[in-house]
């Protein structure tokens, strides 16, 4: 280090800008026979006033630097994911469920049955496995699809959701809703 | 920081959520805002996704926190937040632009250092108080950002989460001497690097 070096023990205008944030920030922390010799040292010595000031500043602008808060759902979320991740509470997924069977009975029924004949529709149609259309394009697309998407929800339910899936679900959820 | 009644985090370890959602609860504001000025330069989005994640690893390694180490438990979590931090950054590989050191250079160095274009733009305009503190505070964000990871931690944790010396030095594997040192170097650098936007008395 050069002989500018405030950390340079030998130097006192050094030891007084080393002293200098603490000075300014909290001076509770420096003993008040060193405040003494600071204050003391800063009458004489323009340079070191000058520095002091700067540092006094720069501590009086600190919190101006604002970070943003969390979402009003976070807690909720992160609760949930973590709850989702132990395996212990109820899952996500069995809370979807549950929802659902709430329904009135005719119209759980009559949504079954929709779901069922999609499914079907879905299955039986040109471009899926086991439809006309099996081997051609659509066999591609739907090994992608299958691979992106179906694979790891699938492995989601037999072994838990992913807490950082779930997490982007619900979010994405509640950013439908509440935003 | 003041840590939460030890009974919550007990429980908490137990596997009860209730306990958990209280300890999440209370945490978040500063977990959140050290995570954002940790990595900085992130939506609130990848924030909240980055905080959620340490959550949820918190939670998994949560049995694993032993009070009879005589470790705070905020200690602990922030310890958590730092080493997320720091994988999110190593991974996205952000370019952590070498700051010129703050002393031992000559002040020409500084006068010509790369905040001068953007002077202009600030105390002139005057378009306003609360403009300017937000433009100062942003700034002061800019800034900080430029420190050395292992500074800008010690600054962070000490200025804006209030963490002594010592839960600094434990957070960071680090002596508390070069706690005070990075805290000392971030702060001189921060000063020079500010001072044209600075209002001395």
């Amino acid at each position: 280090m050069e002989s500018n070096d405030p950390m340079t023990p030998d130097d006192p205008c050094g030891a007084i800008r080393r002293d200098a944030f603490e000075y300014a920030a909290d001076p509770g922390e420096l003993p008040e026979s060193r405040r003494r010799e600071i204050r003391r040292h800063a009458e004489a010595c323009p340079s070191c006033d000058a520095h002091l000031r700067s540092a006094a500043a720069l501590e009086a602008a600190l919190p101006l630097w604002e970070a943003p808060r969390p979402g009003p759902d976070f807690c909720d979320r992160v609760t949930a994911a973590a709850e989702a991740s132990s395996g212990g509470g109820p899952s996500v997924v069995r809370r979807l469920l549950a929802r659902r069977v709430s329904l009135p009975l005719p119209l759980a029924i009559a949504a079954g049955l929709l779901v069922m004949a999609l499914l079907a529709l879905e299955f039986a149609g040109p471009g899926r496995p086991g439809g006309p259309g099996a081997g051609g394009r659509g066999e591609a697309d739907f090994v992608t699809y299958s691979a992106d998407v179906a694979a790891p929800a699938a492995l989601t339910l037999v072994s838990g959701p992913d807490p950082a899936l779930v997490g982007r679900v619900l979010r994405a959820g509640s950013a439908g809703t509440t935003r | 920081m003041e840590d939460l009644d030890p009974e919550v985090i007990r429980k908490a370890q137990r596997g009860d959520m209730d306990s958990f959602a209280r300890i999440v609860q209370y945490y978040q504001p500063s977990v959140f805002s050290t995570v954002f000025r940790l990595v900085g330069g992130q939506t609130q989005s990848e924030i909240e996704d980055l905080a959620q994640d340490l959550f949820l690893k918190v939670f998994r390694a949560l049995p694993r926190f032993d009070y009879g180490r005589g470790v705070k438990f905020s200690t602990w979590l922030f310890t958590a937040v730092k080493n997320v931090c720091y994988d999110f950054l190593r991974k996205r590989r952000l370019p952590t632009e070498p700051l010129e050191p703050a002393f031992g250079r000559s002040s020409g160095k500084e006068a010509a250092g790369p905040r001068t274009d953007v002077k202009a733009d600030a105390p002139s305009a005057k378009p306003g108080e609360d403009m300017l503190s937000t433009e100062l505070g942003r700034k002061i964000g800019d800034a900080v950002q430029r420190l050395p990871q292992d500074q800008r931690t010690a600054f962070v944790l000490r200025e804006y989460q209030g963490l002594s010396y010592e839960e600094i030095a434990e957070i960071t594997e680090a002596s508390i001497g070069t706690v005070k040192s990075r805290l000392f170097r971030a702060k001189e650098s921060l000063r020079m690097i500010l001072s044209p936007y600075l209002t001395v008395r």
